[in-house]
């Protein structure tokens, strides 16, 4: 009987642990928006890598997703113009600050719209120890950027 | 005939008309003596005969009969820009000082206005800032008109020419006591055109004139009290701009689509008060002015309907200078001292309507030549034909100053000491704004509006120095002199340029909302570069002399001059296709020449006259930032200005005609060069003159012809889209001109 009442409370114990929703905030809490400064690197048609460097890149986290959003970026040399485009729907997972990242068939915001164009797909990448990596597809571009968290 | 013969005939008995307008005192001449060849100073006069034997009836008419002195016409009276010796200027400030019976006028779009009645005009070459402040950099033009102390009757006068000119007007000049005098005058004069305008069919330099004048005298014991309301206004189509191919040097012809035209209204009134008392004379200038006018451009003056201004300004300016100086002349020490106040008031309005063509030229062809690189088959697209770039601006400015000049007379030298202090501050107020709907065909369904406003308030104040110094050396009728003085044109606002960067901002913000950017970048202006530009100096050392027979036979007055100038204000145009123009402060330049002028009366019937000037103006140090212009002419300058004029007059013992007169004359100028790199140019070019006539006495008839050979030459140029312009001088000229002495 004695072990059946420590079992109760432990259990009791426990249930309460469980039901400690701020307990569980300070696992695994909603990121921090942040900045980064990195370069993209794009293979081109042809294999050649086409890299920009100073491109700065924000990150901004819901509860179930992020938004990365690109500035001045730009696929090729000869493109003319730069773009400032927004990924938004990005899964992440958050582990004690280490986030890992990941999407597919997302549609970015350009020039003032969606932008079917350069469609995202095999979205991956992390964010820890400072720095910022992820790579995709944009439209038919592999695309990878590396960079690191501005403070 | 018959009535007018037995008109003339009437109306003899009664009329007076023996005037002698020349060397007499005026009112406007209180810093300069009557004969101004006996002062340390370069200087032209023309009185009513000439003015009336050369047809001038405008400033832009004995402009080329001056040494040095450079006024095109630029085919409308909307604004003078003045050259002399190279100091000048097109836009904003004049260089010149202009004054209408001791009236100064601020602003060089009230300088071109019909000159009629004018019994004198005198031009100063050389800046004149010691004693008349700001703006006189290059010297100075004072107009004296007839005053009922001068002259009593009335005068008629008609004329008419070919280009369907004509002018009438009519003055009375009453004297009711000896202390009392008043004039009143009409004139009014219409000019059909001489070139067309291919698009519409009609001439498009058209002008309707009519001015208006009241003056009032009273010489009153020691006092002499001068009120003079002038009010002139105007009514022009313009501009007769062709376009110019730079590469085959052929003028195309004028054809534009949309609307030219220019209206003012100007009031000048001043009041001059003077009191001669035993040992000292004091005189002051009251001035009040109104100016209304509004300017309608296609600004890109082709048929293609690109874009155009409508600019309408109101300007309030009143005036005020005080001065004194010793009344008796044979002193060994003269001296003349003063203090001067002005405030002016401009409103600006000056909206840019850009128009179907415009908007895809001017915008949207470049922002979707980037865009189609990427995007193919989308592009950006507004839902206006047309939208304004808005434009308003107030400028308040006053000035202070104080100045002082002294003549000290040792022997056969005057030394001559002046200096002048002045304050300025201008203010500028601009508010700007702009809207639009776009759409991005790729990314959106629907226009999204797009406003860009800017505004702002800038202030700018100046403080300047202006010295002088003379020594002459006085031979009875003779003198020599050298001479140093430092002139000031004061600093602005480059409002004409907000069309430009309103236009590129709204651009930049297009970009911005649409997350695009350019690698040849979409940025707006540096407003804080190019707002506002400063004050121009200039230093003239000057050598001349007056020579003069004792029988006065022959007259010859020499000046070598050596000009430099620093931060020199000039008109560009931005590079690429900018509509605007900005003035921006040229760095250094120096400006040497020399000016020669000669009368000679062989006998009583003939006078002969000649004029040369020459002028080598260039930059010494000026680099915009895109290209070095050192070395190179200073734009609108000619470097030669001809002139020569034969007069025969002769008495005839008549009934009717008691004289027969006829003038030749022949004027030239050149080389100009129209741009800061000299890649355009009018070569020297002349014009032959003409005019026979006869008088009575109550009557004068002339015939006249001006530019006789019909000379082919450009007077004005300018950039407007990456297109050359130029404007041509007006053709064969000829009319008739009766005047009446009632």
């Amino acid at each position: 009987m004695k072990h059946f009442f420590s079992f109760l409370i432990c259990a009791a114990m426990l249930s309460f642990v469980a039901c400690d929703k701020s307990d569980d905030k300070d696992v695994n809490p909603t990121p921090e928006a942040a900045s980064a400064l990195g370069t993209v690197t794009v293979t081109q048609a042809d294999g050649s890598e086409f890299s920009k460097d100073s491109v700065s890149v924000s990150l901004t986290y819901a509860e179930d997703s992020m938004t990365i959003t690109m500035f001045k970026v730009k696929f090729a040399e000869r493109m003319p113009l730069e773009l400032d485009m927004t990924i938004g729907g990005v899964q992440y997972s958050n582990n004690d600050g280490d986030i890992k990242l990941w999407g597919n068939n997302i549609v970015p915001q350009a020039m003032g719209g969606a932008f079917p164009k350069y469609t995202i797909t095999n979205l991956e990448g992390k964010v820890s120890d400072g720095e910022v990596s992820f790579t995709m597809m944009c439209g038919e571009y592999p695309t990878r950027f590396k960079g690191a968290l501005m403070k | 005939m018959l009535f007018l013969g037995i008109l003339l005939t009437s109306v003899a008995a009664q009329a007076d008309t023996a005037i002698n307008l020349e060397g007499v005192e005026v009112t406007a001449s209180f810093k300069v003596r009557a004969d101004m060849r006996t002062m340390p100073l370069a200087s032209s006069s023309f009185y009513l005969k000439d003015i009336e034997r050369q047809q001038i009836k405008s400033i832009s008419d004995f402009a080329a009969t001056t040494p040095n002195l450079h006024i095109p016409d630029y085919g409308s009276s909307t604004t003078s820009s003045i050259y002399i010796r190279g100091m000048g200027s097109r836009i904003d400030n004049p260089a010149v000082g202009m004054y209408v019976d001791g009236v100064p006028f601020l602003n060089k779009s009230s300088f071109d206005e019909p000159l009629w009645d004018v019994r004198r005009i005198d031009v100063l070459r050389g800046p004149q800032s010691t004693l008349y402040g700001r703006n006189t950099i290059g010297g100075i033009i004072s107009v004296s008109t007839l005053s009922p102390f001068d002259y009593t009757g009335t005068r008629i006068s008609l004329e008419s020419g070919n280009g369907q000119m004509w002018r009438a007007s009519a003055s009375s000049y009453l004297q009711p006591t000896d202390r009392f005098g008043l004039s009143a005058g009409l004139s009014i004069g219409h000019t059909g055109g001489f070139f067309s305008n291919e698009f519409t069919g009609d001439h498009c330099d058209w002008r309707n004139s009519g001015s208006a004048r009241l003056r009032l005298m009273w010489h009153t014991g020691d006092w002499t009290i001068d009120n003079s309301l002038n009010v002139n206004l105007t009514n022009e189509g313009g501009y007769a701009y062709a376009q110019f191919d730079t590469a085959r040097r052929t003028t195309l012809p004028i054809t534009y689509n949309d609307e030219c035209g220019y209206r003012r209204l100007h009031i000048a009134e001043g009041l001059v008060a003077q009191r001669n008392m035993n040992a000292v004379t004091m005189k002051n200038v009251l001035s009040l002015q109104y100016l209304d006018d509004d300017l309608r451009l296609d600004q890109d003056f082709t048929t293609r309907s690109l874009f155009t201004l409508q600019q309408t300004q109101k300007e309030y300016t009143v005036s005020d200078e005080l001065a004194f100086q010793n009344t008796d002349k044979s002193q060994t020490l003269n001296w003349l001292a003063g203090a001067a106040a002005f405030f002016k008031h401009n409103r600006m309005s000056a909206p840019v309507k850009f128009k179907t063509d415009g908007i895809h030229e001017l915008i949207l062809d470049n922002a979707n030549h980037g865009l189609q690189t990427v995007f193919p088959d989308d592009s950006l697209s507004f839902s206006e034909d047309e939208f304004t770039i808005g434009s308003r601006f107030t400028t308040p400015t006053i000035g202070l100053a104080a100045y002082g000049q002294a003549e000290l007379r040792l022997s056969d030298f005057v030394l001559t000491a002046g200096l002048r202090a002045d304050y300025e501050r201008i203010a500028f107020d601009y508010a700007n704004s702009a809207e639009v709907h776009y759409n991005f065909s790729y990314t959106m369904r629907d226009y999204r509006l797009s406003r860009t406003a800017i505004s702002g308030s800038e202030h700018q104040t100046f403080v300047e120095l202006m010295p002088k110094l003379s020594v002459q050396y006085v031979v009875g009728e003779q003198n020599i002199y050298l001479s140093a003085a430092r002139g000031f044109k004061a600093g602005g606002y480059n409002s004409q340029m907000f069309s430009d960067i309103l236009q590129n901002q709204m651009k930049a913000d297009l970009m911005g909302a649409l997350g695009v950017h350019f690698s040849t970048g979409t940025e707006g202006y540096p407003i804080d570069k190019v707002i506002d530009y400063k004050p121009e100096h200039d230093w003239n050392f000057e050598l001349g002399a007056h020579f003069r027979t004792p029988n006065q036979r022959l007259t010859a007055d020499v000046a070598l001059f050596s000009i430099f100038c620093t931060d020199q204000q000039l008109t560009v145009f931005p590079s690429g296709k900018g509509t605007g123009r900005m003035m921006t402060n040229a760095g250094r330049s120096r400006s040497v020449g020399a000016e020669a002028a000669l009368t000679a009366k062989p006998c009583k019937s003939i006078r002969l006259s000649a004029s040369y000037g020459y002028t080598n103006a260039t930059f010494t140090d000026y680099d915009n930032g895109l290209t070095d212009f050192s070395g190179n002419h200073l734009p609108y300058v000619p470097q030669h200005t001809v002139s020569t004029t034969a007069d025969y007059e002769r008495t005839i013992s008549n009934r009717f005609i008691n004289s027969v007169l006829a003038q030749l004359r022949y004027t030239g100028a050149g080389r100009i060069y129209w741009d800061e790199a000299n890649r355009v140019w009018q070569d020297y070019y002349s014009q032959l003159g003409a005019s026979v006539g006869a008088s009575g006495n109550v009557w004068n008839l002339q015939l006249w012809a001006k530019n006789i050979t019909n000379q082919d030459f450009a007077n004005f140029h300018f950039t407007s889209v990456g297109r050359t312009f130029l404007s041509k001088g007006k053709p064969r000229q000829i009319g008739l001109t009766l005047n009446l002495f009632l």
